[in-house]
């Protein structure tokens, strides 16, 4: 069968130039189900994609050999290409083995079976320089935005916090395994205070193989981020509800505090991953259900 | 455990059409998740907690049966279990959530709430939130359906930073019909996983890894941490059954091994999903956890 070694083991990364963090992604060469299968080495490539989404170069960066842990700097591999804005890159592990037989991994190669490589994650790490740094395990879902199947987004999350030290920054990833991809995703929020009531609805679109942040503590009203507050700590905390008919954006939470040299990324579950239907397919109906609802709701800017 | 492994070896070789049937057969007439989900109900998950003078746990609790069905009237009540870190119930708080609203409870509170002195300052807490009975009426077409509350533990430190980390496992079954809750898991397992970041030990003051136990057993775990040259420390601790434990890691109790790209290893773990949670703590007193 065919496959395209870049897609066997890929984790799509928003640099955040913009927020003034530090990127860096660790890799490992063993299966982290031990026991699954044997460790082997890797070659790891990454994709670096301007600000508008144009696949600028392709890098094979390093090595890792059999059971390791290796980090990679993807600012610094970055930084004389985008030194400013805010972009994507992808890293690609491909196995040593494989590399070593192709004179172009963007090619497609013929091999007998597809390897099993679910929970091959990545350690996506950013940081402040000098600072703390925070990290979130994750991969590209498998067939991402391929274009042979419908693709969208349903998500929801408590991870939302404005604080005199603290803002939450949302990561909206759109990639793709297709190198062909050119959707443009709207993206449809909303913040719900605790007491239920619907503060804040808003819309972002992000380009093909493009990042957007959606910096809270700019965006909403800084009197409902007042009122929100909880006297006790000063922390205003909000539920979000996100959506897009497009395709499948990777959401991430960024909380940082910059003043305290700190930051924590954190992602979110998609909404299948809440419910244990007995018939499997409910799972998509759940949330075909759920995304239509909140598309009304939110584009009538109504809570209840 | 060894029969199941042979079951998912045989089924990752066979070809997708072929796999769903021999699944179907497998399971024959039970939920393909777990034989106890039967009827309607909600799977919880033991997270970790802590209460000391650097850190705080904060439980947003998200109504997140409104983000699956906005049109109904999805207020709901729920408790919180808090347990020591050898799973003895220190006591339990009970709460309400509005349609798409939330509730805050910190850890500090709720124990000062119960008059609980906990000299360790941490353990493990388990959230119940009911189904609303509109969202039970709503389902009732479903032969079998269970919500898995995958809720996100919030910290905060004394600095006034807040971190999240989500949930990773299941602990207990909560059948609707109000009987009493189902282990997930009997013995444990005894499971092997290798966390895929590498360890700066240099970059940290202290970098904890936290394992929980969900089993109804006590479980012996062993970290492992390993250098590219292979030399290696390992540091063992009997976990009790929905206790928790913390394998703290400096540079000091480190030496010998390389400063960068350490490797870890943990044997024992209890549960197939049950990985760690690190935290980190840096010398600028900022902190992060993230889920392995």
């Amino acid at each position: 069968m065919l496959i395209s070694p870049l897609n066997l083991l890929s984790t799509p990364m928003a640099v955040l130039n913009s927020l003034g963090l530090n990127l860096r992604v660790g890799l490992s060469s063993e299966d982290p189900m031990v026991g699954r299968s044997q460790s082997e080495p890797y070659e790891v490539y990454l994709s670096i994609y301007s600000p508008e989404g144009s696949l600028l170069r392709r890098p094979h960066v390093g090595h890792i050999p059999v059971n390791r842990r290796k980090y990679f700097d993807v600012s610094q591999v970055t930084q004389e290409l985008v030194p400013g804005l805010d972009h994507l890159t992808v890293v690609h592990r491909i196995p040593s083995s494989l590399a070593s037989q192709m004179s172009d991994p963007s090619a497609d190669f013929e091999i007998d079976k597809t390897p099993n490589y679910s929970l091959f994650r990545s350690a996506v790490e950013y940081s402040y320089p000098g600072g703390g740094n925070g990290s979130v395990v994750y991969e590209t879902t498998p067939r991402l935005n391929d274009g042979q199947r419908s693709s969208n987004t349903f998500t929801f999350t408590c991870q939302t916090v404005l604080s005199e030290s603290v803002n939450t920054h949302v990561i909206l990833i759109n990639s793709s395994v297709d190198p062909a991809y050119s959707t443009i995703v709207n993206f449809v929020y909303g913040l719900h205070s605790s007491s239920g009531e619907l503060v804040w609805t808003d819309n972002v679109s992000v380009g093909p193989f493009g990042v957007k942040i959606l910096d809270l503590a700019s965006l909403v009203p800084a009197q409902i981020v007042s009122q929100e507050r909880d006297p006790d700590d000063g922390i205003t905390a909000f539920n979000l509800i996100g959506y897009s008919e497009e395709a499948s954006v990777t959401v991430l939470l960024v909380n940082a505090a910059p003043s305290l040299g700190a930051v924590a990324v954190e992602h979110t579950h998609p909404p299948q991953a809440y419910i244990f239907p007995y018939s499997a397919g409910y799972k998509r109906t759940a949330k075909e259900d759920a995304r239509q609802a909140w598309k009304s709701i939110l584009s009538a800017g109504r809570s209840r | 455990m060894l029969q199941q492994k042979t079951v998912m070896m045989v089924a990752s070789h066979l070809p997708d059409r072929l796999k769903r049937l021999a699944k179907s057969v497998y399971f024959r007439g039970n939920h393909w998740a777990h034989p106890s989900l039967k009827g309607f109900g909600t799977v919880q998950d033991l997270y970790y907690w802590v209460a000391d003078d650097k850190l705080d746990s904060m439980l947003l609790l998200q109504n997140y049966f409104s983000a699956f069905f906005p049109e109904l009237e999805t207020g709901t009540h729920g408790s919180v279990s808090l347990f020591d870190k050898d799973g003895q119930l220190l006591g339990v708080k009970k709460f309400t959530v509005v349609q798409h609203g939330s509730t805050k409870i910190k850890v500090s509170s709720m124990l000062e709430e119960l008059q609980v002195s906990s000299s360790d300052g941490f353990g493990t807490l388990e959230v119940h939130m009911a189904i609303p009975p509109a969202v039970l009426d709503h389902i009732q077409d479903q032969q079998s359906l269970y919500f898995w509350d995958r809720f996100y533990m919030g910290y905060t430190t004394s600095r006034g930073q807040t971190f999240f980390a989500h949930g990773v496992d299941k602990t207990h079954i909560y059948p609707e019909d109000g009987s009493k809750p189902i282990e997930w898991y009997k013995k444990p397992r005894g499971e092997e996983w290798a966390p895929e970041i590498p360890v700066d030990i240099e970059d940290y003051e202290r970098f904890t890894v936290v394992m929980i136990n969900r089993t109804t057993q006590s479980s012996n775990m062993t970290l492992s941490l390993s250098d590219a040259q292979d030399n290696s420390l390992d540091w063992s601790q009997v976990v009790p059954s929905k206790g928790v434990r913390r394998f703290e890691l400096t540079n000091e109790n480190t030496q010998g091994l390389d400063r960068l790209e350490l490797r870890m290893r943990m044997k024992g773990m209890a549960s197939e999903f049950g990985r760690p949670v690190v935290f980190k703590e840096f010398p600028n007193g900022a902190m992060s956890a993230m889920h392995c």
